[in-house]
């Protein structure tokens, strides 16, 4: 314990020398993902906006957010560096536009490919300690001692006849996914380098398994959480369109 | 598992405040002023780790002078038209800052539409008013002293009436730099002092500091508050905590995920809410999520104060829910039996879970806030 406070305190004062500096040179670059929100074609809302899932059911999301985890930028060489305290809780900001996420201080260099997970690693997920997003008192904290949702989707399933609630909370460390991106070429190379993916909220729900809001309108836990982690462990977050 | 988590809960705030400490050293590193210190005294909101990172106004640092204007202003009945409603009149500490009228009264006892909602960790909230309406406490705290049915100021005469009194412009002077006194500026200090009223040593606290052994009673009301039930596994709970979340029993602070329609009223009689603000009909009928912090001295409960106990409010989400087009999923969806039909909501918690559950809501008292010097009159002391 107090060696990670001695190297705190260290860290803050090669910080606080670093801030002196005049220094307008470009010797680090800064990566920006900007994730936007997209149901099939379009943008998406949680406004009441009417959605219908791949097995043909409408329904409606008035929450939806994420954990984007554990960042890693992979070089053309091979050399790999991880942002530090990398845990974004990816949600719909209140302007209905894209979620930032800025990685600074990166070596200049062209970097080829994005890993990432969806969740929390198990190291994290049953901390309390918070870093980067991680929060026990924000609305992904299933329980003070069960570790986070790692992907949270409210609304209401509108068959006819009456709607009815819909609440997907995926979590556990079993539904943990890692995916990876290719980047556009030359990203890294400038000192602001922005990067567009698209979240594809229709994808929770299909892609992999076919998810029916009539056969389970409520999910928690089990199967049916398993089936939405393989949807967001495949192609659910990807480069956006004309990159 | 427990005890490693009471140790770290105890040791966070100790590694928080050295970083702090040493990033208050550093902070003077950079500068090439060489006099001491001069203005406002910051002061850093003293809340336990587990409350997360408070979310304040960089144009309106907390220091020691504006809260102690804040907290003058706050007990002033000279902020009425007719001097003699201050914000007190209706947040009463000994009710955790709420009232124990259904509807508070203003101006000329003017009877309000809501009940007045309890002041507590307002630092860790955002989007004030039942409705929301108030992005900041800043804009919250001034709306009240200019609205005809509350202080009914008029904010010209205010400024100089106050302007007049010997003790303010001094006062203002120490809190933001010289004497003026504006709207804004009173609405900054009684957003400070708000802020400064943090409740954080009730027995739920203690027993989270590893200070307090809970009852069975207590525990057990604990597990139900913060578990939504899932009958077909045979879990039991009462679904709280899906809105009032962990630690703080406060809704959720980004964005709007903290106003929620809690089922009070069905489609034909529901009150805008929430839709007033966003103009989204999907928000029609959300309400803030109060604190429940201290919630057994806040009664009446509810934005329109319609339960007077807690008994009411549990047998409300127990088995009086009614049905709307924007009831909340995880109340719509809760239940602690298996096949329950579209057409009804109902919780069937047992007569035990609903004496525990109280037992738990009893545990959010904090005797130290509601009696904390601190926070009480400073015009008679």
């Amino acid at each position: 314990m107090l060696r990670n406070i001695a190297f705190a305190l260290l860290m803050l004062t090669v910080t606080s020398f670093a801030a002196c500096d005049a220094d307008d040179d470009f010797t680090a670059s800064t990566i920006t993902l900007q994730v936007h929100f997209r149901f099939g074609d379009e943008a998406f809302r949680t406004d009441g906006t009417m959605y219908v899932n791949e097995a043909g059911e409408p329904f409606t999301l008035s929450d939806f957010k994420f954990y984007l985890s554990n960042l890693v930028l992979e070089d053309a060489a091979g050399n790999r560096v991880a942002e530090p305290d990398s845990y974004h809780l990816v949600r719909l900001p209140e302007d209905n536009g894209a979620y930032q996420i800025s990685i600074p201080n990166l070596g200049v260099t062209e970097y080829t490919t994005l890993h990432y997970s969806i969740g929390v690693d198990p190291t994290a997920n049953l901390s309390i300690d918070q870093t980067g997003d991680l929060d026990p008192t924000n609305q992904m904290a299933w329980n003070w001692n069960t570790g986070y949702k790692f992907l949270l989707a409210e609304g209401f399933y509108v068959p006819a006849g009456g709607a009815q609630g819909l609440v997907y909370h995926v979590g556990g460390n079993d539904n943990l996914r890692s995916g990876s991106i290719a980047l556009p070429a030359g990203t890294g190379l400038s000192e602001e380098n922005t990067v567009d993916l698209d979240a594809r909220i229709d994808r929770v729900f299909g892609g992999v398994h076919t998810i029916s809001f009539a056969e389970a309108n409520e999910v928690k836990g089990g199967d049916a959480a398993s089936k939405v982690a393989d949807n967001y462990g495949n192609d659910f977050l990807i480069l956006s369109a004309g990159q | 598992m427990q005890k490693a988590m009471t140790s770290a809960l105890q040791l966070l705030p100790v590694i928080a405040g050295g970083l702090l400490l040493c990033g208050l050293c550093l902070l003077g590193a950079c500068g090439s002023d060489e006099n001491p210190p001069q203005g406002p005294v910051p002061v850093d909101l003293e809340a336990p780790a587990y409350f997360g990172a408070p979310l304040l106004d960089e144009e309106n640092p907390t220091t020691r002078e504006g809260i102690a204007l804040g907290r003058m202003l706050f007990y002033d009945p000279r902020l009425s038209a007719a001097n003699d409603v201050s914000c007190a009149n209706c947040h009463k500490q000994e009710n955790a800052f709420a009232d124990v009228r259904r509807f508070s009264r203003g101006h000329q006892e003017q009877e309000g539409d809501f009940n007045s909602m309890s002041l507590a960790n307002l630092a860790w909230t955002s989007h004030f008013f039942w409705d929301g309406r108030a992005a900041s406490l800043e804009e919250q705290a001034v709306e009240p002293i200019v609205d005809p049915a509350e202080l009914a100021a008029d904010a010209p005469a205010l400024i100089a009436e106050l302007s007049a009194v010997a003790e303010y412009p001094p006062l203002f002077a120490d809190a933001f730099g010289d004497e003026a006194i504006s709207l804004e500026r009173i609405g900054q200090a009684l957003a400070q002092f708000e802020r400064s009223l943090i409740s954080a040593d009730a027995p739920y606290d203690r027993y989270l500091r590893g200070e307090y052994s809970p009852t069975q009673a207590e525990l057990r009301g604990m597990e139900l508050f913060f578990t939504h039930p899932v009958p077909e596994t045979g879990l039991r709970g009462a679904n709280c905590g899906d809105c009032h979340s962990n630690f703080l029993t406060s809704g959720f602070s980004e964005g709007f995920t903290g106003f929620r329609n809690n089922g009070l009223d069905g489609d034909d009689t529901l009150k805008p809410g929430l839709e007033a603000v966003t103009g989204f009909p999907a928000d029609r009928g959300k309400f803030k999520v109060p604190t429940l912090r201290n919630i057994a001295h806040t009664a009446p409960y509810m934005h329109d104060g319609r339960f007077a106990t807690l008994e009411e409010v549990i047998a409300h989400y127990d088995h009086g829910v009614q049905l709307s087009a924007t009831l909340d999923p995880l109340i719509l969806e809760a239940s602690n039996r298996e096949g329950q039909s579209t057409d009804s909501v109902r919780l069937y918690l047992t007569e035990q879970e609903k004496a525990d559950l109280l037992a738990f809501l009893h545990m959010l008292s904090d005797e130290t806030f509601l009696s904390n010097p601190d926070f009480s009159n400073p015009f008679n002391p």
